[in-house]
């Protein structure tokens, strides 16, 4: 029932959004007979969520706020996977990460991505409280770790 | 430690804080985590795990911060060590084994778990050696053995901290190794502490492990157990040590406050059930062994001269005895206000010689008889020849008993000035000049060592206490001929 809108989302913010939206239709739902909430499908959310939303209200025997709760109950269930890496990407990185993630995990997660310039490269993944730092800068410095002084040595008779 | 990037490193599990109450931290994460673990949080706090339940990690917090909720944590796959050794010495150290002083920071040479398990039996020795106090009421009457696990309780000052200090003293002047935790006090106490130990020249014998009242609530928990771990690397050593736990009524109430916002079911006065296996627990890791000791003296504090209080009845339960610090005593001048009828002892006199047995018993046996003619007296009797001779000797004896906070004095004088008592040497001295003229006696004893040998050979060479008081009667000069020199 919620495939559809757990498979659109895909970072935290876009979690947090639709959230949001959840919430405005929440409040409409008993407003005004229930036009309130015809009114802010309209302009209180994003049109993909509105008609996606509407295609389920259209179906007999849907329990509206039921459906809305349990929308929210999953996107709060939903398991996050902490991405650290070194570039602000576009949303078609950003797309390829998640689908590549959901195919190998699982649908029910979303992505928390932070930029952070200092790793160099790769990735820090934490996922159900596990780290993994596959970053060029943990890379570099285990290499430099081994070879550090004789490195320094090159450097100090380069100059 | 170690910082939180390198545990992160190497132990590669990572949580976060998803809630906060005062010092407990509820985290998500860390799956492998294990109970009594240390974790670190990204701002550099320290915290331990106390609970692991489903969706959370619960955390006691060691240090005092608040923390945010998101904040980061690692694992250390440790659990809590302290540092031990020598370098100890004459310092006051917190509970996470850093400098509490203002000296130069403490670098670990080694270091040791402060939460083990008790010592078998097999590895446990009979209290066989007297413990020397330096106060003559409990050394004569409610004697102490090394290894022993005596409880020191009364109310708020009735002398209990002068007590274990005047232990300390006497202690340390034999080499003994001291350890005073002190649990959660006012951090003037501790400075006032640490200031007696370098006035009193002990300070080379003596390690503090202090928290004061404004540590977190985990740190002050922690404080007997991190004292308890450095006594045991010294009693692993064969070494004897004098632990001070002041005070386990203050630890029981921290543990108290870290259970009820952990939200442990509360019992009896909002206890929580597992206070006395904590308090055993610890208390178990103290005794005799066949390599070293550790003579615990945790103190308890009474309300009222009430000893039938949850934690001071339990603590009377895993202790060897306890000695009784009396209000009314206090009140009434008498210095150390120990009484000897509500004080026990239950190991302490076998470890002494026959002859010191015999001067306790005999000194025993007087003070029921003086507490019941005093009795007798309230309802204003006449007394008679027999009676009014124990009330005079009674406070004679009462003097004698009465001493100073910091004073010690040897077992060998206390006996040798209550032989000189039983004798009748100061029956036609006054009151007045009693006490001056027995210091006198303490003083010869302490400074001359042929007189010192003297009494030594004395007491040494007697069997029972009647002939050592017939032996004074039919030759005096060894108690007279100081005198009159010291007149």
């Amino acid at each position: 029932m919620y495939e559809v809108f757990i498979d659109r989302i895909k970072t935290n913010e876009d979690k947090e959004r639709l959230l949001e939206e959840i919430e405005v239709l929440l409040t409409g739902i008993y407003e005004d007979k229930g036009y309130a909430l015809d009114s802010l499908l309209q302009t209180g959310v994003r049109s993909w969520v509105s008609s996606y939303i509407r295609e389920e209200f259209s179906k007999s025997g849907v329990n509206r706020e039921s459906f809305l709760r349990g929308l929210e109950k999953e996107l709060r269930g939903l398991k996050d996977v902490y991405l650290t890496i070194a570039f602000e990407p576009t949303q078609d990185q950003i797309d390829t990460m998640a689908s590549f993630l959901k195919q190998e995990i699982g649908s029910s997660i979303i992505l928390n991505l932070s930029y952070d310039p200092q790793i160099i490269g790769g990735v820090q993944i934490i996922y159900e409280g596990l780290f993994r730092d596959f970053s060029f800068n943990r890379i570099f410095e285990k290499e430099f770790e081994e070879d550090r002084e004789e490195i320094l040595k090159k450097l100090a008779q380069n100059e | 430690m170690n910082d939180f990037n390198h545990y992160l490193e190497t132990m590669e599990e990572i949580g976060f804080v998803d809630s906060s109450f005062y010092s407990i931290v509820y985290v998500t994460g860390l799956p492998q985590v294990h109970p009594s673990e240390i974790v670190v949080f990204e701002t550099g706090d320290l915290g331990q795990v106390i609970t692991l339940t489903s969706g959370f990690v619960e955390i006691l917090l060691l240090t005092n911060a608040e923390l945010r909720v998101g904040t980061k944590v690692v694992r250390t796959g440790k659990n809590f060590e302290v540092p031990v050794g020598e370098e100890l010495f004459g310092r006051v150290i917190s509970p996470l084994g850093a400098a509490y002083d203002r000296g130069k920071a403490i670098t670990p040479l080694r270091t040791r778990p402060v939460d083990t398990e008790p010592p078998r039996i097999l590895v446990r020795a009979q209290v066989e050696k007297f413990l020397e106090t330096g106060v003559t009421l409990v050394d004569l009457v409610v004697p102490l053995g090394r290894g022993q696990r005596e409880l020191v309780i009364g109310d708020r000052k009735t002398g209990k901290t002068e007590f274990v200090l005047q232990t300390i003293l006497t202690q340390a002047s034999y080499g003994t190794i001291c350890i005073y935790a002190v649990i959660g006090q006012k951090q003037i106490d501790i400075q006032k502490l640490s200031e007696f130990f370098q006035n009193n020249k002990i300070a080379k014998s003596t390690i503090i492990v202090a928290s004061s009242s404004s540590d977190p609530s985990g740190l002050i928990y922690l404080t007997p157990y991190t004292a308890m771990a450095i006594a045991e690397h010294f009693k692993d050593q064969g070494k004897d040590v004098l632990l001070i736990l002041d005070d386990l009524t203050s630890h029981a109430r921290c543990y108290r406050e870290i259970s009820l916002l952990a939200k442990r079911f509360p019992g009896r006065s909002s206890y929580p059930g597992d206070i006395f296996y904590l308090h055993a627990r610890l208390l178990e890791r103290a005794g005799n062994f066949k390599n070293g000791s550790i003579t615990a003296l945790p103190l308890a504090e009474s309300i009222l001269g009430d000893l039938s209080g949850y934690i001071q009845t339990n603590l009377m339960a895993m202790t060897d005895g306890h000695i009784f610090f009396d209000i009314e005593l206090y009140n009434q001048g008498k210095r150390p206000a120990v009484n000897p009828f509500l004080s026990v002892s239950r190991v302490g006199r076998q470890t002494q010689t026959p002859f010191l047995k015999d001067v306790g018993q005999e000194v025993s046996i007087f003070l029921v008889n003086y507490e019941r003619m005093k009795q007798f007296l309230h309802f204003g009797a006449e007394v008679g020849e027999n009676a009014r001779k124990i009330l005079a000797l009674g406070e004679r004896l009462d003097i004698f008993f009465n001493q100073g906070a910091g004073k010690t004095i040897p077992i060998t004088a206390n006996v040798i000035l209550l032989t000189a008592l039983w004798a009748g040497i100061w029956n036609d001295t006054r009151k007045e000049d009693l006490k001056r003229e027995m210091e006198s006696i303490v003083l010869g004893y302490q400074t001359d060592s042929n007189y010192k040998k003297q009494i030594d050979d004395l007491v040494a060479s007697s069997k029972i206490f009647p002939d050592l008081v017939n032996y004074i009667r039919r030759s005096p000069e060894i108690i007279m001929d100081k005198l009159r020199r010291a007149r």
